[in-house]
C-alpha cells in the first residue's frame, strides 16, 4: 500500500469514527462529548503527524492531547480548565500560521 | 500476582504496542472470563476474539471509545438462547450481571499476564454486528481491548470507602 492509499484508509477510517461517534452520543453520557472530539482531535493530529505535518509546537500539543486521550478519566472541573488551556495553546499556535 | 494486589493495581489501558497476543494467551484470557459465576449455571455468553489487524482497524472506527489500537478484541456477547427473557426481568438482569463478572475476570487475568486492557460499552451495535457477522441470538454487551502496555496509567480518583460502604444499615451522611 503506498502513501496515499494508507492517507485515504485512515480518512475512511476516521469518518467511521466520526459517524459512530455522533450515533453513540446520542444515548450516552453527556461527558462523553468532550472525550469524542478529543479523541478525534488526537486521530486527526496523528494523521498529520504520518504525513510530516507537525513540528515542534504541534508535536507538543499533540502529545498533551494524547496524555487526554489515554490516560484516566477526570473530574469535569479538571477537565474543563485542561481543555480550556488546550484550546488557548492552540489558538496562539495557529496565529502565526493562519 | 496476589489477586488483592491484581484488584488494587489493574488499571484501564488505553494505549499499546504493536506487540501482538499469542493465540494461546489469549485461549487462557477467555478460559478465565468463562470461570466466572454464572447465574443459574446458564453461562449465558460467547466470546468473539478478534486478531486480524485489518478487522481490528475497522472495529476501530466503530469503537469510539477506544483510544488506541489494541492487538486484539474480545467481544462478550449476552447469548439468547440461554437468557431468552426480555430485558427487565430478573433473568436477563442476571445474565447482563454474570457478563459483568466474565469481564472482571478477563481484565484480572490479563493484567496477571502483564497485558493491558480496556473494557469499553460506547460502540455502534449495528456495526459491530456486521464486522464480526454475528448471529441474531448473540448481543455484544461489551468489547475488551487487550494489547501491551506502552505504560501502567495513574490510578483514577476513587470515592472514599467511607461514601460507599455501610455496615448493618445505611446512615445518611
Amino acid at each position: 500500500m503506498n502513501h496515499g492509499d494508507e492517507l485515504s484508509t485512515e480518512l475512511l477510517l476516521l469518518v467511521g469514527f466520526l459517524l459512530t461517534s455522533a450515533r453513540g452520543l446520542v444515548d450516552e453520557p453527556q461527558s462523553y462529548g468532550p472525550s469524542r472530539l478529543l479523541e478525534a482531535a488526537g486521530r486527526v493530529l496523528a494523521l498529520m503527524d504520518q504525513q510530516g505535518m507537525l513540528d515542534a509546537p504541534l508535536q507538543a500539543i499533540r502529545s498533551d492531547i494524547d496524555e487526554e486521550r489515554f490516560g484516566p478519566m477526570k473530574d469535569e472541573e479538571v477537565l474543563v480548565a485542561r481543555l480550556d488551556e488546550l484550546a488557548l495553546r492552540w489558538t496562539e499556535v495557529i496565529a502565526t500560521r493562519v | 500476582m496476589e489477586l488483592l494486589e491484581a484488584l488494587r493495581t489493574r488499571r484501564s489501558v488505553r494505549q499499546w504496542t504493536p506487540e501482538p497476543i499469542s493465540d494461546q494467551q489469549l485461549e487462557r484470557l477467555v478460559q478465565a472470563a468463562a470461570s466466572a459465576p454464572s447465574a443459574g449455571n446458564r453461562q449465558p455468553w460467547a466470546f468473539v476474539v478478534v486478531r486480524e489487524p485489518g478487522r481490528i482497524r475497522r472495529l476501530r472506527a466503530a469503537i469510539p471509545g477506544m483510544s488506541g489500537a489494541p492487538a486484539a478484541i474480545v467481544s462478550i456477547c449476552l447469548d439468547r438462547r440461554r437468557a431468552d427473557r426480555e430485558p427487565g426481568t430478573t433473568e436477563y438482569d442476571m445474565a447482563l450481571l454474570t457478563l459483568g463478572g466474565a469481564m472482571q475476570s478477563l481484565l484480572l487475568a490479563a493484567h496477571t499476564e502483564q497485558l493491558g486492557a480496556c473494557a469499553l460499552g460506547s460502540y455502534h451495535i449495528p456495526s459491530i454486528r456486521s464486522i464480526l457477522a454475528l448471529p441474531e441470538h448473540l448481543d455484544p454487551k461489551l468489547l475488551i481491548a487487550l494489547g501491551h502496555s506502552v505504560e501502567q496509567p495513574d490510578a483514577p480518583t476513587m470515592r472514599p470507602l467511607s461514601e460507599i460502604c455501610f455496615f448493618e444499615e445505611v446512615v445518611a451522611k
